[in-house]
């Protein structure tokens, strides 16, 4: 095969033994890469209802299928995946940096990990080479400028990328991520302390092993094509301000998740947004391997206390460490976004953990002497990322929310599941959606938890393309079509920020597939392929134990109408979620409770898997 | 003057497009490892791309024990004798920039401009920052004179 | 007061009776086409969105007509958010929506799939 190593390695950090095993085009052509294969190779190798954190959950980390060619904004993305501590469900992110296009180059397209070291160790790739190391002395140690400076020193190797846990994925914490390449984060549902559930602290690799291509000319030809595109109007917002310009936009449209979803519109949002920040704390932008687009936008923070931090900006952290918090310091904020990254936990996640900690706080849930003196108020900056820090490393009451808003609601109770924004466990992300409707079944749909990259579908209410107040039966063909596309995106695996740039968009996309692997596939062909992988991810999660009940959405967007800003009194009513929820299971091919119709399967190839439907039936 | 492969570092983005197509342009594979240009980013955002600079007295060629690498007087290219070579690697040790690598077979994998190429170097005409160059020691002090001038003009210009 | 003076908006008579004082707003990657944030204008009083649109191009250029309309066709951008007194309107629309005295007009752009 061309692109695909064809190569599976499977390590075993109980016996400290590895393995490698081949797989070959049926794979391929059936699952693409990325969700494809993570889906696929997790639900064949997971046992049905273990513990996220037992050590026979693997962790399986795939590449894309043309990483490490230089198809625009392609080359490096990696996924992860494992059952998720945080939900229960399918755990899966992706990331970028410079990690993916190595795991290709060391040999591998698969990497399984499973069982528990019985002390720290990190796992060490070198082509042929697999070697399991003492982590003993890294343990405790921050990601990126301790524990990914340290083994580069140590291996003597400048070039070794590294994806590591930092102490929140040590102390398991609920919403911990894996970050590689110092600002690339694998970041949603909890993989980070699933690798620390086995005592692992990274994965370095180094591949010196070339990545050929079927049709190197035509690609090199598509290529140069892309790449204008690439560079053109389609990307210029992701290389000027970047997504932080979402900022205003959701605070105008009355749909920015402010101190924990209590208002939508933040009084404060000139003060945190895109622009202020571009203008004033970006110090450098800076790409991913074979990106034209270069999209990383480096922050400095300039005064006060936290002087000097660095982080890389995105509209999300910005908002959950900004006004989900009543934060409105952008230096406290990248300062907040520093702490996610070394200490390694999902900076939407933390932010919206803190934002709810706030409300108990405000509530009297917690008190002072619980929080070790900390005035968890919203809008105090300081308080917000001292209060990260204690979740990281569980001290005091920081040990309760590290559970995550599900975890840490179920502990302190007095009614706060009742502003616990999250879905299936799955913390929240930047968008009100009481007010927007495609966005909230998409939402309560996605096999992740509450997410927005698994649709996009936020785009439709705000594109001006429908009525984003309404719950209307369309929107579920609707939300099934970008599932579906996003699942090749992530497949493929493509930045999302170049979606623009992919005529069709399925038939450029096919087309550089079969350019690079000479596998050959058709644009319908890949959209059928999409599907196939959303009913496969469907199905493992009913293999787990989820049901109708569990698409769903937090209580207070169906219960607390927005209070202010355009889209005041909007909420989403049961009423709405069941019209849509039935009409996103029509269309999908499922039952009324959501499960894979035994045609529908059939259809896809997935015949092999309807045992697990018949029994939800 | 030699004609070399120049990176602005403050324009590189670190997006290792330049090594893509190289090592695409000469082996027809990706293999950042075999690429001519190497990229190096250092935490927390310094990013350039780092080729052979076509030195005037090329230590290389000085250094090495079997007169293996010879420059051309034209253009500075630093050519190789595959029969002569035996990758012992003193080329490497006294290149200042890491622009030159031992390729297994073993020869030497330097810089060549893209001298088979009509259009010269691919990795300049694929750099998306067009952070990429060919030019001389002479222009690039050029424009650090230029760029020096006008910092002291915009200076004196806000003190009066 | 700015007047636009472009074709695509239906010909004005100078009067105050016949133009529109409305006010235009900016953000992101727009802001940057457009080099400034907000602006008021004056134009014809029967003016569609999309005919203020076409205007704007015809003033701010390329750049800024990249940031609005696709790149092939008369279509805009999937990828903008146009909002009249922050409702926002379909872009089927905007060649109906006609715009009203002191009507604030702000364009955004979206980020599928950001961050």
């Amino acid at each position: 095969m061309n692109a695909y190593t064809g190569k599976i390695l499977y390590v075993d950090l109980t016996t400290g033994s590895y393995r490698t095993a081949s797989f070959d085009e049926t794979l391929s052509k059936n699952y693409i890469g990325g969700t494809g294969f993570g889906v696929k190779m997790l639900i064949d190798h997971l046992k049905p209802g273990i513990d996220a954190l037992d050590p026979e959950n693997p962790l399986i980390y795939v590449s894309g299928a043309v990483s490490g060619t230089m198809v625009p904004c392609t080359a490096s993305k990696f996924g992860v995946f494992a059952k998720s501590p945080a939900t229960g469900f399918l755990g899966e992110a992706y990331s970028t940096g410079r990690w993916g296009a190595e795991l290709r180059m060391a040999g591998y397209d698969i990497l399984v990990i499973t069982g528990k070291a019985k002390k720290p160790v990190y796992l060490w790739i070198n082509d042929n080479s697999v070697q399991i190391k003492n982590a003993v002395h890294l343990w405790g140690k921050t990601t990126t400028c301790e524990t990914e400076e340290a083994i580069r020193k140590e291996l003597g190797d400048q070039d070794i990328r590294v994806s590591c846990i930092g102490q929140a994925g040590e102390n398991l914490c609920k919403f911990a991520c894996i970050i590689n390449d110092h600002y690339r984060a694998a970041g949603r549902t909890g993989l980070g302390a699933v690798m620390g559930s086995k005592n692992l602290k990274g994965v370095a690799l180094r591949g010196t092993n070339s990545v050929t291509v079927a049709e190197p000319d035509e690609l090199v030809k598509m290529c140069k094509d892309l790449y204008e595109r690439a560079k053109g109007p389609a990307t210029v917002k992701y290389r000027t301000l970047g997504t932080a310009a979402n900022m205003l936009t959701m605070n105008a449209q009355a749909a920015l998740p402010t101190r924990n979803y209590q208002s939508a519109t933040f009084e404060n949002a000139e003060k945190v947004s895109g622009e202020r920040i571009k203008e004033e704390f970006v110090v450098k932008t800076q790409g991913c391997s074979a990106c034209p687009c270069r999209c990383e936008h480096i922050a400095i923070a300039k005064e006060g206390e936290y002087k000097g931090a660095v982080a890389r900006i995105e509209y999300e952290p910005l908002m959950a460490m900004g006004p989900h918090c009543g934060v409105d310091d952008p230096n406290a904020i990248i300062k907040g976004i520093e702490i996610s990254n070394q200490y390694g936990m999902d900076a939407i996640s933390i932010g919206i953990v803190v934002g709810f900690a706030m409300e108990c706080y405000e509530k009297g849930l917690i008190t002072k002497e619980q929080t070790g003196g900390l005035e968890l108020n919203f809008g105090d900056g300081h308080a917000m990322v001292e209060f990260a820090k204690m979740i990281a490393l569980r001290e005091g009451i920081g040990d309760v929310f590290a559970e995550g808003c599900k975890g840490a609601a179920k502990i302190i109770g007095g009614g706060s599941e009742k502003f616990a924004n999250h879905i299936k466990g799955l913390e929240m992300t930047g968008y009100d959606i009481r007010g927007l409707k495609t966005a909230a079944l998409g939402y309560a749909v996605s096999r992740r938890g509450a997410d927005h990259q698994r649709h996009g579908s936020y785009g439709h209410d705000l594109g001006g393309k429908v009525d984003r107040y309404k719950a209307e039966p369309a929107r579920g063909k609707i939300v099934m079509a970008d599932e579906d596309l996003y699942c090749i995106l992530d497949s493929i695996i493509i930045c999302k920020f170049t979606r623009g740039i992919w005529n069709g968009p399925y038939d450029d996309i096919a087309r550089v597939y079969s350019l690079v692997t000479g596998i050959p596939m058709t644009g319908e062909e890949l959209r059928k392929t999409g599907e196939r992988i959303s009913n496969l991810a469907r199905l493992f999660n009913i293999r787990e134990g989820l049901t109708r009940k569990d698409d769903t959405l937090p209580y207070r967007t169906m219960n607390d109408p927005i209070p202010d800003g355009v889209a005041k009194g909007s909420y989403v009513s049961q009423e709405e979620l069941d019209l849509m929820l039935d009409a996103y299971y029509e269309a999908r091919g499922w039952s009324n409770r959501g499960v894979p119709s035994d045609e529908k399967l059939d259809e896809l190839g997935l015949s092999d898997y309807a045992a697990i439907a018949a029994q939800a039936r | 003057m030699h004609k070399f492969v120049s990176v602005d570092i403050k324009k590189c983005s670190g997006c290792r497009v330049c090594e893509y197509i190289c090592s695409m342009d000469k082996t027809k594979a990706f293999n950042p490892n075999h690429s001519r240009i190497r990229v190096s980013r250092l935490y927390p955002h310094t990013n350039a791309a780092l080729n052979c600079r076509l030195c005037e007295d090329a230590p290389c060629v000085t250094a090495c024990p079997r007169k293996a690498l010879t420059q051309t007087e034209e253009t500075g290219v630093i050519a190789v004798n595959d029969n002569l070579c035996n990758g012992c690697g003193w080329c490497v040790k006294v290149c200042d920039f890491g622009a030159i690598a031992i390729d297994p077979k073993p020869t030497v994998r330097i810089c060549d401009l893209c001298s088979e190429r009509e259009e010269g170097p691919c990795c300049i005409e694929w750099c998306p920052e067009e952070a990429l160059e060919l030019t001389t020691n002479d222009i690039l002090a050029q424009k650090a004179r230029i760029e020096a001038i006008q910092r002291l003009e915009q200076a004196s210009g806000e003190n009066r | 007061m700015k007047k636009i003076n472009a074709e695509s908006l239906v010909d004005f008579e100078i009067g105050a009776e016949s133009l529109l004082k409305v006010k235009i707003q900016y953000f992101g990657s727009i802001r940057m086409a457009a080099h400034k944030s907000e602006e008021k204008m004056e134009i014809a009083s029967n003016s569609t969105v999309y005919q203020l649109l076409q205007g704007l191009v015809d003033l701010y250029g390329e750049s800024f007509r990249e940031e609005i309309f696709q790149e092939s066709g008369e279509g805009l951008r999937e990828d903008l958010m146009v909002t009249v007194n922050e409702t926002i309107i379909k872009h089927v629309n905007t060649a109906e929506v006609n715009l009203k005295q002191a009507d604030v007009i702000a364009l955004y752009p979206l980020f599928p799939g950001g961050g």
